[in-house]
């Protein structure tokens, strides 16, 4: 169901609360990604810290409004970046480039959307006549 | 009395990760999100957590799924927004919506108020004790018809699957 109500409000969003929990969010799912593939519970993490668990609970919830320190604090415990300016990924990544991958004779491509064709019903790529 | 309410879809709110529901009491203008939306939109006092909370359901439905760590865990209901206020955000009130994560892809939003500041549990608020108890009794009978199959949730799609008729009985 559509709701005039509902869109009206969402539209009424600022753009500085649209950013605050956005980023809040980013933030937080980052450090959940960089726990689990480092293999670390949030109990581990927060010892890491010298915080307790459930303030480190609270930070990762998303919604939490962290300083600058916060974040230092837990790149510095990860050893890793948790938040990058657009400079610095820029700098980062200016020697990677985009390769377009050759796909084989056999294989068609949908010329509306640069994709290969997927037959729907069988879930395979069609082929070339 | 028992109260009859009407599962809707969120079609505005819904995204890529979640779709959320809400429900309708019968005879009313509005559906219990709307109805939060009216009582609280244009109140100066909860402005930024009004639309932080809004933005934030948006969000997660777009984003990161519903996962567990982004509630609040109160009895068989959950509440947005999650705990997060103790070190230095300072919003000035307690706004609380009420719903039911049915899975990380489904949620079921109900309705909600602002808490006291007094108040250690949303029991002990007479604003947000109605809904908080609406909450449990929409969140149990949801349960029991999950249970039933009368409400099919379709994990893999996303969606309530239920007689267009369908009403829950609290």
């Amino acid at each position: 169901m559509k709701s005039p109500i509902i869109a009206a409000a969402l539209a009424a969003i600022p753009a500085e609360n649209t950013r605050f929990v956005d980023k809040n969010l980013d933030i937080s799912e980052q450090v959940c990604a960089l726990l689990e593939q480092k293999g670390l519970t949030q109990k581990q993490f927060a010892q890491m810290l010298g915080k307790s668990e459930s303030e480190v609970s609270k930070w990762l919830s998303g919604l939490h409004n962290l300083t600058l320190k916060s974040i230092a604090k837990m790149e510095a415990a990860l050893g890793e970046d948790i938040v990058i300016t657009p400079q610095q990924a820029q700098a980062q990544y200016a020697h990677t480039v985009a390769v377009r991958l050759e796909l084989p004779p056999w294989m068609e491509m949908d010329e509306m959307t640069d994709q290969p064709i997927v037959d729907s019903v069988a879930g395979n790529y069609a082929f070339a006549a | 009395m028992n109260t009859f309410a009407q599962l809707e879809e969120l079609e505005d709110l819904s995204g890529t990760k979640v779709t959320y529901y809400t429900v309708r009491f019968e005879g009313r203008e509005h559906n219990e999100l709307e109805d939060f939306i009216v009582r609280h939109q244009a109140d100066a006092k909860i402005q930024d957590e009004f639309a932080d909370l809004l933005r934030w359901i948006q969000r997660i439905g777009n984003r990161t799924g519903a996962q567990p760590r982004y509630f609040r865990h109160e009895g068989k209901a959950a509440a947005l927004p999650p705990a997060a206020g103790l070190l230095e955000i300072k919003y000035t009130e307690n706004l609380r919506l009420y719903c039911l994560p049915v899975s990380e892809g489904l949620v079921v939003l109900f309705n909600g108020g602002v808490k006291t500041k007094t108040a250690r549990t949303a029991d002990d608020c007479p604003v947000v004790r109605p809904y908080f108890k609406q909450a449990q009794r929409l969140a149990q009978a949801i349960d029991g018809c999950i249970r039933q199959k009368d409400i099919i949730p379709d994990l893999e799609k996303r969606k309530l699957i239920f007689e267009p008729d369908f009403t829950v009985e609290i």
